[in-house]
Order: structure tokens, then sequence, then C-alpha cells
């Protein structure tokens, strides 16, 4: 059942097994697990209820329902970073990609050798990946849903002999209508609204939206339940109160609000490192302009990745903006931005993921609220100059005549000899617009209670009961998109609660 | 029954209004076609937006607008706020202020424009004009999807 601030006239007082945080990529798949395992769930979710039959194409409707502030939600730091967090039931499965990547056996490596986390090993998450790509549907993108701009991408691969993948979406039925950043309108992308969700309220999980977790309460070193209100979405003003009494709590709020959460259940004076660690796989993006059409629009957002030069932190991919966004991204105002949009349907857009080598971090402001940075190092600067020449490079052997980059004061280059100054511009982190879509590593798991937030089977250490279970645990940068990794965790933390409290 | 009607408070000033109003004329492209309404559109809809942000970013872009205002004083040939100089004198300091080292009034200049053209560019006449017909295009697919699924239940059963 979901429960919507339309359906809640009084201040509730629940009684439940386990209350999830979060209807996102961790909280809908524990929700599922253990409402499949008889357990009693209580999920809360901060945003709105929009099923598929509301979604638009239109972002000036679909932007306030859907993301955090709008899609103007911004890290402070040397650059000012733009990052994109769906609010809403579902979270953020319902306004990404939906490109499912199982998580790169060296990051696994990685986790075990620096962080203790041999249980992570890749053969011993394999069943788990499984699990989740066959309940969300993941395939290789079809060629019979794939757009103009896609083949392109492929054919520049080709050129240049740089090594691309298919890449894999959690898609059923797909269209291709390349609308899958407002809401997938046709049901085909399997976002946690249309896939875990329904499973878990199916068994018996019970679902409020618009209703915020404000603070966990514990008792004894022991999570006992989880204050929360009742948000009025037309004026964010506190219609009710909430309290949920749980004999277990799991937060998946994702990795700036879960740490958020923390602070102020006063959680932070036990574990230094809540906030710290937080990575963001910076996203740049550069806008090719061909001679014929591409009506990047008709589709599917992504069909191809180069992973060439994955080594080194850096993967490619094509993807869509709708005009609206795409206009506001260039540097162009009044007959300028006009004579350029113009071109709209020969525009293609394509981008660079590049892994980052240095950490942000969530602070506490004394208000309840809290404040994320973000400093750029000159490593990474350069790191995003040679993405962004790589991907001009690959502009031109796809064909296009001019290529718009993400650099101020070096707004467009239509000869490739130009690519080559790329790399030897002397320019600061604020000169580039960076934007991102994963963020993640602000609780991260770790053997060691006095360098991590969590244990290897989630619970927050030193705190019994208390779970975690989004991207928030990743003690490093994953380097692919993050979704199937936050579900295969999720997956496995549910089912070792289910045995340990089985028990 | 009736409906409790809960109204959300107005973030914009009348003023703040006429000043997005004398604005957004010189962001919008004068060839583009026209929008019915535009500059009321776009207060309304950046009301909603700016309701959706944070209040400490709110708060710097209601000050930003100020600063923008009163810079033109200094920036602007003639030395007047920018809603007191002509349309020709505001182009020009608009076009000033996008270069200018004065970076408070450059972001504020820069975000402003592009939500204006945010606004703009997602309008049904301008997305038509730019041979992009989301809403038909989304509708032939949700119907294709529909008999994709019915054709592939009909092989199941």
């Amino acid at each position: 059942m979901i429960q919507t601030i339309d359906h809640i006239h009084k201040d509730l007082d629940i009684s439940c097994d386990v209350c999830v945080i979060g209807s996102g990529a961790g909280g809908a798949v524990i929700a599922k697990e253990l409402a499949a395992a008889k357990l009693d769930v209580v999920v809360l979710e901060e945003g709105g209820y929009y099923p598929t039959s509301s979604f638009s194409h239109d972002p000036q409707r679909m932007l306030p329902r859907l993301y955090r502030h709008a899609g103007g939600a911004i890290i402070v730091g040397n650059a000012p970073i733009m990052y994109a967090e769906g609010r809403c039931v579902g979270g953020s499965t319902v306004i990404n990609a939906g490109i499912s990547y199982r998580t790169p056996e060296t990051v696994l490596e990685k986790w075990g050798r620096e962080h203790g986390l041999t249980d992570l090993a890749y053969d011993k998450l394999i069943p788990y990946f499984e699990q989740v790509e066959k309940n969300l549907h993941v395939m290789p993108v079809p060629d019979a849903i794939m757009g103009q701009d896609s083949f392109k991408f492929k054919q520049a691969a080709e050129n240049l002999d740089y090594r691309y993948v298919r890449v894999q979406r959690n898609i059923h039925a797909c269209q291709g209508t390349n609308l899958c950043v407002m809401g997938c309108p046709t049901g085909a992308k399997q976002s946690t609204l249309v896939s875990y969700l329904p499973q878990a309220l199916q068994n018996g999980a019970q679902l409020i939206a618009n209703c915020r977790g404000n603070k966990i309460v514990t008792k004894s070193g022991r999570a006992a339940g989880v204050e929360a209100s009742v948000i009025d979405p037309a004026n964010y003003k506190i219609q009710h109160r909430v309290f949920v009494k749980a004999r277990a709590v799991f937060v998946c709020g994702g990795a700036l609000h879960t740490p958020a959460l923390l602070f102020r259940s006063g959680l932070a004076k036990r574990r230094a490192w809540i906030g710290r660690n937080l990575y963001l796989h910076p996203n740049l993006k550069c806008v090719g302009i061909f001679d014929e059409e591409v009506k990047s629009w008709q589709g599917s957002i992504q069909g191809f990745q180069i992973d060439e030069f994955a080594e080194e932190g850096i993967v490619f991919g094509s993807t869509f903006l709708p005009p609206g966004i795409l206009a506001l991204s260039l540097p162009y105002f009044g007959s300028d931005s006009f004579k350029l949009m113009e071109y709209y349907h020969h525009m293609s857009v394509w981008g660079a993921l590049v892994e980052d080598t240095h950490a942000g971090r969530v602070w506490s402001l004394p208000n309840g609220t809290s404040l994320t940075t973000y400093w750029i190092s000159a490593l990474d600067r350069q790191r995003f100059l040679r993405a962004i020449a790589l991907l001009a490079k690959i502009f031109f052997a796809a064909g296009a005549r001019k290529v718009l980059l993400p650099i101020k004061n070096f707004p467009a280059i239509d000869r490739e000899e130009q690519i080559t100054q790329i790399p030897q511009l002397r320019i600061r982190a604020s000169d580039l617009s960076i934007f991102t879509v994963h963020l993640m590593g602000t609780c991260r798991m770790g053997i060691d209670s006095r360098n991590s937030v969590i244990d290897v089977n989630h619970q927050f250490h030193g705190i019994e009961n208390l779970f975690i279970a989004d991207a928030s645990v990743f003690p490093t940068p994953i380097r692919v998109n993050p979704m199937i990794t936050i579900m295969a965790l999720a997956t496995r933390a549910a089912q070792k609660f289910i045995e340990t409290h089985s028990a | 029954m009736i409906k409790k009607v809960i109204m959300r408070r107005k973030i914009l000033s009348t003023l703040q209004e006429k000043l997005l109003a004398q604005l957004a004329p010189h962001i919008i492209p004068a060839e583009g076609p026209p929008v019915p309404h535009f500059p009321a559109k776009i207060a309304q809809r950046l009301d909603r937006f700016l309701y959706e942000l944070p209040a400490l970013l709110r708060s710097l872009f209601l000050w930003g607008m100020r600063v923008f205002d009163f810079a033109a004083i200094i920036f602007a040939k003639p030395h007047r706020r920018f809603s007191r100089l002509s349309d020709e004198s505001r182009l020009n300091y608009i076009r000033r202020m996008s270069r200018s080292w004065f970076r408070p009034g450059r972001d504020w200049l820069f975000t402003c424009r592009g939500l204006i053209l945010l606004f703009y560019y997602s309008q049904p006449e301008v997305m038509a004009a730019l041979h992009f017909d989301p809403a038909a295009w989304a509708g032939e697919k949700i119907h294709a999807r529909q008999q994709a699924l019915q054709l592939a239940e009909s092989e199941k059963g």
C-alpha cells in the first residue's frame, strides 16, 4: 500500500519489524527482499509518488516533481558542480539512464586488499548480480532501438580502433523513446517504481511517500525507530509527525542524505568517517554538430560505451538532452543561441565519465541541514582536459563538423588540429562545466571501525540493527554506473539480515 | 467534500517579476518563434523553480538579482539601474556583464540566462521549430510498447 499526503490526516504511530528510509536502488531492494521473507516492512520516501502514466517530456513539469531541488542542486567548491538526484518514489532509478554494469573485478579486488572486504569478492557477488539482473530484465541494447547517434558513436570507435562495449540496460520491451531522464513514459525502463517496489508492496510492505526521515532513535546501543514528518509537496510545510517503532532500521537515502540523517541523529560523534570520502564520477559533456540529421531523441539513450581508457579511469558514452537543458548548458543567448539551436536535430551529446582521485565531504550545519563540498585537484583537472580532448577526437572521427566544448573561453572547435590545444589550456577548475549523477562513498564500509562507518554486513559499527544500503557504502569510486552494485549489495545485505535474524 | 487548497508562498516580488520581464526579451532569440505571454510565464516558472531550491541558494539568487540591477549604475551607460535603462542600453549592459570580471553579476546573469532558455526552449512552439515533437513521439512509442507487450502475451498464450 502506498500512502501519500492525501491519505494521511493525523500524526501516525506505526510499529513494524523493519523501517527502510528511501525507495531508490538500495531501499526498494531491501524492502522487497525483507517483505518476501514475511517481515513487516515500512518504507519512508521523502519524494512524491508519480506513476508512469503521469510522466511527461516537459522538463518544466518533471524537474520539480522528480528531481531534488528541481535539478538545480549544487556541490560547493573550487568549481560549482551540479548534481542530479531523484526525489520521488523509486529515487534516482526513475530518472537515470538504466545503465546496468556489474562492479568491475579490479574494484572489488581493491576493496578486498585495501579495506579488508574479502567477502565482497567478485565470485561471491555473482549470485546477487544475477538475481538483480534477472529481476530488472538487464539486457544488451538491441540494434532495433538504437538511434543514429549510437551508430555514429560506434563508427567513431571503430574508425579510431578504440575498444567499445554494447551497453546493458534494465529494459523490458523498450521502444527507444529516449525520455529516460524525465521518467520513462512507456514503463519500459525497469526502475524500482515498476519492478522492486510493486513486488515489495505485493508482499505486504507499506510505503509512505512525502515522508522525510528526521532522526534515527537509538536505545542502549540499538536502533529503535525513526522519527519522520509528512511534508506537503506544495509548500514543504510539515503536515504530520510520524513515528515508526522498528526492530531494525535500514538507511538508504543516498550518499548525501544518509550522512545528513546520521548527523541529525547525533551519530557522527561515534564515527568520524561519516560524510567524508565523497566521490562523484565527474561528468563532462561535449556537443557535436553533424552535416546530416541525427535526431538524437530517436533511439535508446546510450547504445555503446568506449572503455579503451578505462584503466585511466575515463569512459565515454552518448546521451540525450532535451532542447531546454541543452540550451541551458551552452554559453550563448539571444540570436547566437537560436543560430546554434536551429541545428538541434543535427546535434549529438556525448559525455566522459572520469573516476575522481580526490574526495569531497558532506558537512553538518547547525540547522539540521547539510552542505556538500568538493575540491577538484590539479591532477583531476588535467584528466578532465584529456577526457575532453579525447571526446572531441571521437566526435571528429564520427564526422562532426563542429564540437562544442564544456570549457569557458574555449567554447567550440571546428578543426581536428585544434584538439592538441585542449590539454595545454591553462584553466581554473571553475572554467569547466562539470555535472554529476553518481555520488558515493560517504559512509564507507570496512572491517576496521576506526576508518569506516559500517561493517561488511552493512551494520553501523557500534549500533545494533542499524544498517546502511546505498551508494554511500562504497569505499572507493567504482568507474561504472553504480545502480547494479547498489542493488547487488542491498540484496546481499537483506539476505544476511534474514539469515542472522531468523536464527 | 471541500477540497483543501494550500497556497504556495510566492518567491518573486512584483518588482523582481518586472525585472525578469525586462531581461527575458534580450535573452530569448528574436528570430525564434514567439511564445504568447512569455515574460509572465517565465516569472511563474522561475518562481516555482526557486521554490525548490535550498534556502541558501534561493537567497543568493534573489540577492544576485539586486546586484545585477544596481551594478548597472557602475557598468552601464548611462549610469542607471537596469530597470531604468532603455532597451538598447540594457542589451549592451547584458553583453558587457556576460564578459565582466565582476563575478557575482556575471554568475547571476549566466544562471538566469540558463533558466530563461530552459523555459523558452521547453515551449511546444519552440520545440516544433527545432523539428522536435516529443509529445507525439512519446505517444507513438507508448502505443508501440503496448502492442509489443500484447503480441508477446498472445504468443505466450
